[in-house]
Parts: C-alpha cells; structure tokens; sequence
C-alpha cells in the first residue's frame, strides 16, 4: 500500500502543487491567508509573504498538522517561530512532509524589516533534503523575498518571489524547484473582517487566482473560508482563541482528491 | 431628536421616480440571470412586473407590512427585513420614511431601491377595508398583440402538402381583466394565443388556446390567504415546490434565499406552472397551516405502443405551452393531473420551521428513454416529496435551508448563511447537496442544474461598500454532478466566479462593470461515435460593463458594453460582442415617453451567445438570445391617452450581416431580418 502511494504521490504533486519537489514549498493558503492584513495578520503569516513579518509585535511560535487527502503517508507537518527585534523581525520555519518511503524536509530562515511606515520587507533562505530510501537522496537550498505596501490603514498589497533563480534539485531537469511569483491584496474591511487575493504565476502552470475572507465574529472565534481557481479547491478554518492559545481547525477540499483535514496550534507571548 | 435625524437624512436620499415601463435595474439584471440560466428567450411569468407595478400604484405601508409583505419585495434581504421589524417593535411606527436610514444594515442604495414601493399612509379600519375591497379596488383591462412581420416557413407551407405547418396566424393576443384591491382581495381572468396557434376554428373550438382565471382573498380572519381558480405554490426553499419567479446565481444576498408567501395568485400568460383547483393559508401571529389541492390536464409527450395502441404512456411533460401544429396539438392537455400538498409552519421573531409536503398523481405513466443519464430520472405514475425548512436569525446572522426526501427515499438538501460582518459588508454562503435520485416537480432551487438533481455545490458571496458610491461584489461557486448529464457521459465538475464594481456617486450617474468566469465539463467531440473521450472543460468567460447618465429629467442614456470568449467541445476559442446604446425619453408634464435601442453584435456561433434585458410594453419582458453578426434596433413608446387609459407600441428589428436566413425549422424566415411588432392598451377604471 505504501509503495503504492509512493507511486502514485508525483501524480498529486503535479495536480495539487504543480511540479514534483515543491509541495512544502507552498503554504497552505487556510494557515497563512491573514499575510495582507493589517489587523489579522499573525505569527504563520510569513509564509505567505516574509514582509507580513513586520507586522508581528510580540513572539510568536505554532505548529501545524495536515493530513492530505486523508492520507498518512503524506502527512504534512510545519512548525514556525517569530521572533521580533529592534533590528528587525526573525522567522524560522520547519516542515516535513512523508512517510519513511518518501520524504520531503524543509528548514527557512527568514528576516524583514519595515523601509518606512509604508513599505516592509522580507526574505527567506531555504534547506530542503528530499529523500526515497534507497533510491534517491538530494538536498538544496533556495530563496524567497517578498515586500509589501500599505496604502492605508485598511489597504496592502504585496509581491512575492519564490525560488527567482531556477534551481535543480538533481542535475535532472524534472526534480526541480519551480519559480512562482505571486502578487497579493488585501483589505480590512473593519477590524473583524478581512479580505485577500492573490494572482499566482508558478513555472509550467498555467495563473492560479487565490481568493478568502477572514472573520473574527467573537473575541474568541475566528473563521476563514477562501478557493484557489485553478483547481477548484476550497479551504477554511475555525479557530479558538483561549488567553494566549488558539487552536485552528483546517480543512481544505479538492474535488477529485477530498478532504485534507488539519489542526493548528499557536500561542505568543506579550512583552512585559 | 428623530425629526432632527429624520431632517439630516434629508440630505442623503433624493426623491424617488419609477417609471411605469421600466424596471428596477437590480431587477433587470435578476431576471436577464433567470433568462441565461434557463436558455429560455421569453419569461412567461409576468407576475413580478404585475406587483411591482401594483406596488407602484399602491405602495406597502411600511408601519404595518409584516415579513411576509416584505418579502414579497424581493428586494429587501432576510437580515433587513429582521432589522426593520426589530426597529419598528422597539421605536414605533416610522415618521418618515428617511427615518430607514437609521435601522441597522438598510443602507442607502437599498431605500432608494424600494422608495418608489413602500409609503407610511395610515392603516384602515377592518369595516372599511372590507368595504372597500369589494368597492374601490381597480379594474384593469389589458389587451395585447404582436407578430413578426416576416412569415417563417410554418406559415407558407402549403397544407396539402405536408401537416406540418403552423395552423393559425402569426398574430399573438392576450387579454386580461383583473380586479385588485390593494393585496387583499384580487379576481381576474385571463386568454391567449401565441403565433401560430389557431383562433376559434375546428382545431380551437373553445377559442383560445389558454384560459385562466383566479380569485385571491388575504386577511380574512384566520385565514390569512384563499385561492381559488388558477394560483402558484411556493414551499420552503424551492425542494419540493416552487412555481414563482425565483432569482439565479448573483452576487445580490437576495439571489439565494428563496422568500415569498405560500400561496400567490396567478396571473400571467404562461400555460404550465401553476395548480388549478383551491388553496387555503390559515393561522395566528405563531402557527399557519396551509392546504392546496389541484386538478389540471397538462401536456405531455405521448406515446403508443407499437404492439398494443390501447396501451400508452407519456415520455415527457410539455413545457412550452404552444400549440401551433398538429403534432404540438396532439399533445395538448393528454395528461390528467391531480396534485395537492401544504404546509405547517411556526414562526417567531427570532425564526421560523416548516413542514411541507407534495404529491402528484397522474393517469397515463411516464416512462423516459433507456440511455444512462435518464437512470435515475422521473418515472411512473406518482411523486410524493416531503420536507422542512427553517430560518433563524442570531445577532448578525441569518441561517436558512431545507431538508427533502422523495418517494424513492432520496434526500435533498441545501443550507445557507448570510451575515452583515461590518458596516457595509455582507456574506453570504450557500450549501446544496441533491442526490442523483432525488425527484421533483415545478420546483426552482438555488443551483447550478434548471432542477434540483444530481448536484453538490457550495456558493460564497461578498458585498461590500468601500466608501459611497462605491460597492464591490463578487461569487464564487463550486459544483459537482456525480452522475451523468445531457451531453456529459461522466460525473462532471466545474466552477464559476464573477467579480463586479458599481459606481453609482449620485442619483444621475450608474455604472458597473463586471467579470465572469465559469469552468464546466462536457463531452468532447469526436467522428468515431463508439469511442469515449474523456470529459473536455469548457470555459467560459464574460466581461461587461453598463453607464447610465441621467441627462436630464426627462433624458437617460445608457450604454453597455459586453465581450465574451469561450472553448467549444473541439478546444478551440470562440469569441463575442455586444454593444448597443439607449435613449430613454419621458416627456416632462405630457403623458408621453419613449425608449429606443441600437444594438451592435457579434459573436462566432451559439456557444458565444449573449443576452440583454429589452425595455418591453408595460409587464411583459424580452430576453432576446443574441449570436451571428448584425444590428438590432427598437423602439418603444407609450401614450397617456387619459387617467385611465395608457397605450404602449414597439417595433423592433434584427438585420444580421453574414446570413440570408433567420431562425430554423418551421421558424425560418427566408429574409436577413427579422422584425417585430407589439401593441398593448392598458385601461384601468
């Protein structure tokens, strides 16, 4: 079964992150819609885009567990920390993705800094070590900046660069990590409600619209909801916030693949 | 300090004008969604029109208007309605109706909307009412023709040789006379024949081809409604019956939400959706329990079997309500129908649950065709459906849906949410989950199929208002049929979005422009015919953008642009256009006014078609399909000929640029246009 699964996983990739070593590389767009808000924005927003760093004001750390497709042999694991200073803010992120056939690991670095009141940015360095016991191992590392842009209190917009310079994981030219350019919007319609999108231009694919809403309808209840066009996928979330804690319930929707549930957990911690 | 607030919004709304040929623009665009949806060029339920134009007439007194009056709007959401009526309950009766601009998500693009319907008249005693429903309602005499000027090949063919020609003219009449007091007390009858349809000759003895007639009581003591003679039916949430108009996909919070009394009076000219028999609503402010029951011949596809002639059932029902040749006559009326159904509902301030249910009993049986996708369609000599359905409202949120089984124990349901999230912010979600095997009849869901069948989808909508003037809206909608369609030889996906910004910064100036995109699977093609293919996507995208200038008081212009671009089932691109330009005319203190169109199109075949709502006689609407290449121009003018009489005259003329012919079968016209002409006569007394 599992071999079987190890088969058939390039075939997921290509339908569902579009080139075969690249899957971590793509935020769960349910974890990191909040990157473009002003108010929304929280610690996993840096995935998106490292210029929402900035906007973090105290530390932050979360971990999060995706199970896609309902699958777990490709179980999806991400943990991050934020850490703000007078230099600017620091992110780390580690991901891992696989069973012990198959494996996909990724550790980023990531700093941004505000230019002025109104623009921010970022950039992240990335390891990744891709793994098929017996078969295939190879690791690398890659890039990502991001910058973002304030045009009021209620509207950002950003653009992000992953993977600019084309980089091979193997000297094959399949095993690769793809370049996608993203350009993002977002606007707080009020302090509870948010709204984004992003266009998606991602190497061999055809453009991607990412489109979600954000609500907080109680001081301790979050919800999310958004869609990716290209393939016709839903994601959304609740999320409980108690103190510090919140919890998220994720669960994204692929028309052919199913569900992929998830859970995430996140606390920070205020300056005294 | 409610005067001085009532004073202050003085300043924020104008003065409302409607006019008696013209819809409201939201309206038109609702009803051009219907129109698409449905692939159907004429809308043959008038009844919208009709109200809206009573309404105009006799404005909904909003002091006293209950949810069910508003609702009947069709322009107020669920979450408006509740805020209005809370604000009525808490701060009393409304001194002017400025005053709407205080009550919680009724903003002003909204009361500009319904202005010209509601009034704050003061309500009549019981005793005068009464007398006055049987004495100072209005009559109405309606009387309406129109043709096409060219004759098609139905007409000019010659009987001896073939039957199958048109038998009667191609002139169209309706008549209708109607008495109406308010929305209490209605009566009416009504006839037509369409073209082609014979006139009081041996094939159509009893003169025209359809009759209707109707009495409608409200407010009568404990019953709330009675309906006797031709009415509709409406339950819950349009699962198991609902024969009114009902908006399609939009991102408008009112598309979603079925709302509308059980029983309605029926009124227009469109021969099949609609119960003949009684119908009676009665409750308290808490309970109501509704009973119908309906006897009709309807008109069905009829077959014999080839072994046995006595022996015969029905492969389909007739929709279309024609009756031109002799085949569509044979047709006419074949299948008994007996239907009765009802309701018990309770409801409060806060929400409301329903328990519905229907059935339907035929004579002759209906058997389809053998092919896969018919497998788990309607057959037999019976449907039962029961269901219910619920509205709740919390704080600024508003649930509704319903819950249906059939008699083959197939379940549908669809839920929805719709919430204000900020001041100047609506979303609304809408879930549908229908089995493949669930069945119905006469019934009008918010969903991607004409029917509820076969379907799962999830719906999002967004409204917001950045600043004023300004609104943003947008959908998302993403549906899948597990089993197989007409022309789709698998379970099929798709998608559909649409993004659209209004500027609307005065009472003078209306634009928007919208974006559409929708993603659906179907059949590719292929010249081996034993071959399956995989399912090809067929895309479709549409751009669209509408100005309206007031110029004047008595001048509008308005103009629209639309561009659209598709795949076919062979993946190769196709392309559209329209343009056209309007110039509405109202004669300022003479009772004259007029509308003429230009209209320039183009498009590469069917599959890039376009539609655009056309200014009509007074109740009736024209959704003409447009594709080829051509122009198209109308005009329409109506005359105050004196209080009580009003005349209405339009022409129209399409003149296509790459055909010698127009139209197909026995609808093909031998020329490169086709010209149209229609004359109403409206006397009220």
């Amino acid at each position: 079964m599992k071999y079987s699964i190890a088969i058939l996983l390039p075939i997921f990739f290509v339908s569902i992150s579009m080139a075969q070593f690249n899957s971590l590389a793509i935020p769960s767009p349910s974890i990191s819609l909040g990157a473009y808000s002003q108010n929304q924005s929280d610690g996993y927003s840096f995935i998106n885009n490292q210029a929402a760093l900035t906007s973090i004001q105290c530390f932050g750390m979360a971990v999060c567990q995706e199970k896609m497709f309902n699958l777990s042999e490709i179980n999806k694991v991400d943990a991050i920390v934020a850490i703000p200073t007078s230099l600017g803010n620091l992110g780390c992120s580690i991901g891992r993705k696989g069973f012990e056939g198959f494996s996909e690991t990724n550790i980023g670095l990531a700093y941004a800094r505000k230019l002025s009141s109104a623009i921010s940015i970022g950039t992240q360095f990335n390891y990744y070590s891709f793994k098929i016991p017996s078969y295939f191992h190879s690791t690398t590392m890659n890039v990502e900046i991001g910058t973002m842009i304030h045009f009021s209190s209620k509207l950002t917009a950003g653009i992000h660069l992953y993977n600019p310079i084309k980089i091979l994981v193997s000297s094959n030219e399949v095993r690769k990590l793809p370049y996608r350019y993203k350009f993002g919007v977002g606007y707080d319609v009020s302090n509870d409600f948010f709204i984004s999108t992003e266009i998606v231009k991602q190497e061999d694919q055809a453009i991607d619209l990412i489109g979600g809403m954000q609500y907080q309808f109680d001081k301790r209840f979050f919800f999310k909801l958004g869609f990716m066009v290209e393939n016709s996928s839903l994601f959304s979330s609740l999320g409980v916030l108690y103190k510090s804690i919140r919890v998220d319930a994720l669960l994204r929707y692929h028309p052919h693949l199913g569900y992929s549930p998830g859970l995430l957990l996140s606390t920070h911690f205020k300056r005294t | 300090m409610r005067v001085l607030y009532v004073l202050f919004c003085l300043l924020g709304i104008g003065y409302p004008s409607f006019s008696q040929t013209e819809l409201p623009a939201v309206a038109e665009q609702h009803i051009e969604q219907v129109v698409e949806n449905s692939n159907d060029e004429l809308l043959n339920d008038e009844s919208y029109s009709q109200h809206l134009y009573e309404l105009s007439k006799h404005p909904i007194n909003i002091n006293t208007a209950n949810r069910e009056v508003l609702n009947e709007l069709m322009m107020l959401s669920p979450l408006q309605i509740e805020y209005l009526l809370k604000y009525r309950q808490l701060l009393g009766d409304f001194i002017s109706l400025y005053e709407l601009q205080s009550v919680a998500h009724l903003d002003v693009y909204t009361i500009k909307k319904i202005s010209p319907f509601i009034t704050l008249s003061t309500q009549l005693r019981i005793k005068e009412v009464f007398k006055e429903r049987m004495l100072q309602g209005d009559h109405v005499v309606l009387i309406r023709t129109s043709r096409v000027i060219e004759k098609s090949v139905g007409y000019e063919t010659d009987s001896s040789v073939s039957s199958n020609h048109y038998l009667g003219s191609p002139w169209a009449v309706s008549i209708r006379y109607k008495y109406q007091y308010k929305n209490l007390l209605q009566y009416g009858i009504s006839c037509d024949k369409d073209p082609g349809e014979s006139i009081f000759t041996k094939n159509q003895q009893s003169g025209f081809d359809f009759y209707s007639a109707h009495l409608f009581i409200r407010k009568l003591g404990i019953i709330k409604s009675l309906a006797v003679g031709d009415y509709v039916v409406n339950l819950g949430q349009g699962l198991i019956q609902w024969q009114s108009l009902a908006f399609k996909k939009s991102s408008d919070l009112l598309a979603s939400k079925r709302q509308s009394p059980i029983l309605k009076p029926y009124q227009s000219f469109g021969e099949q959706n609609f119960h003949r028999g009684l119908g009676v609503t009665m409750g308290n402010k808490k309970w109501e329990a509704t009973l119908f029951g309906s006897y009709r011949n309807v008109d069905a596809n009829i077959v014999f079997d080839t072994m046995n002639v006595d022996e015969m059932h029905v492969s389909s029902f007739q929709n279309t309500g024609l009756h031109r040749t002799f085949s569509e006559l044979a047709d006419k009326h074949v299948q008994q129908q007996i239907s009765f159904g009802g309701n018990v509902g309770f409801s409060n301030n806060k929400g409301h649950v329903g328990f519905n249910f229907m059935h339907y009993d035929w004579k002759l049986s209906l058997i389809k065709d053998s092919i896969p996708s018919n497998l788990f369609s309607l057959t037999g000599k019976t449907l039962s459906n029961c269901s219910v359905d619920y509205h709740y409202t919390y704080k600024n949120a508003h649930f509704f849906g319903e819950t249906a089984i059939c008699n083959n124990k197939s379940i549908a349901t669809v839920n929805g949410l719709l919430m204000s999230v900020a001041n100047g912010a609506d979303i609304h979600f809408f879930y549908r989950n229908i089995s493949r095997s669930y069945q119905s009849l006469q019934t009008n869901v918010f969903a991607e199929n004409s029917t509820p069948v076969n379907e799962a989808g999830f719906f999002s909508a967004l409204s917001i208002r950045p600043a004023y003037g300004w609104m943003i809206e947008a959908y998302t909608d993403f549906f899948k049929f597990p089993w197989l369609k007409y022309n789709v030889n698998g379970g099929s996906i798709g998608s559909e979005y649409l993004f659209k910004i209004i500027y609307k910064p005065s009472k003078v100036l209306y634009i928007y422009s919208s974006y559409k995109s929708s993603v659906k699977e179907s059949n590719g093609t292929t010249n081996n015919t034993i071959e399956l293919l995989p399912l090809t996507k067929l895309a479709h995208r549409a751009w669209r953008t509408q100005i309206e200038h007031k110029l004047s008081k008595s001048n509008v212009f308005r103009s629209r642009v639309e561009l659209v671009w598709c795949n076919n089932a062979s993946n190769t691109t196709e392309q559209g256009y329209l343009l056209y330009m309007d110039w509405i005319w109202k004669a300022l203190k003479k009772p004259i006014g007029a509308n003429v169109r230009v209209l320039f199109f183009e498009t590469e075949s069917y599959n890039s078609r376009l539609y655009a709502y056309e200014n009509d006689v007074l109740f009736s609407s024209s959704i003409p399909v447009i594709y080829g290449k051509g122009v198209k121009y109308y005009f329409n003018v109506h005359f105050d000929v004196s209080k009580k009489l009003t005349c209405w005259a339009k022409w129209a003329q399409t003149t296509y640029f790459n055909q010698k012919t127009v139209g197909s079968g026995l609808d093909l016209i031998n020329y490169n246009r086709k010209s149209e002409c229609k004359m109403q006569v409206l006397y009220r007394f």
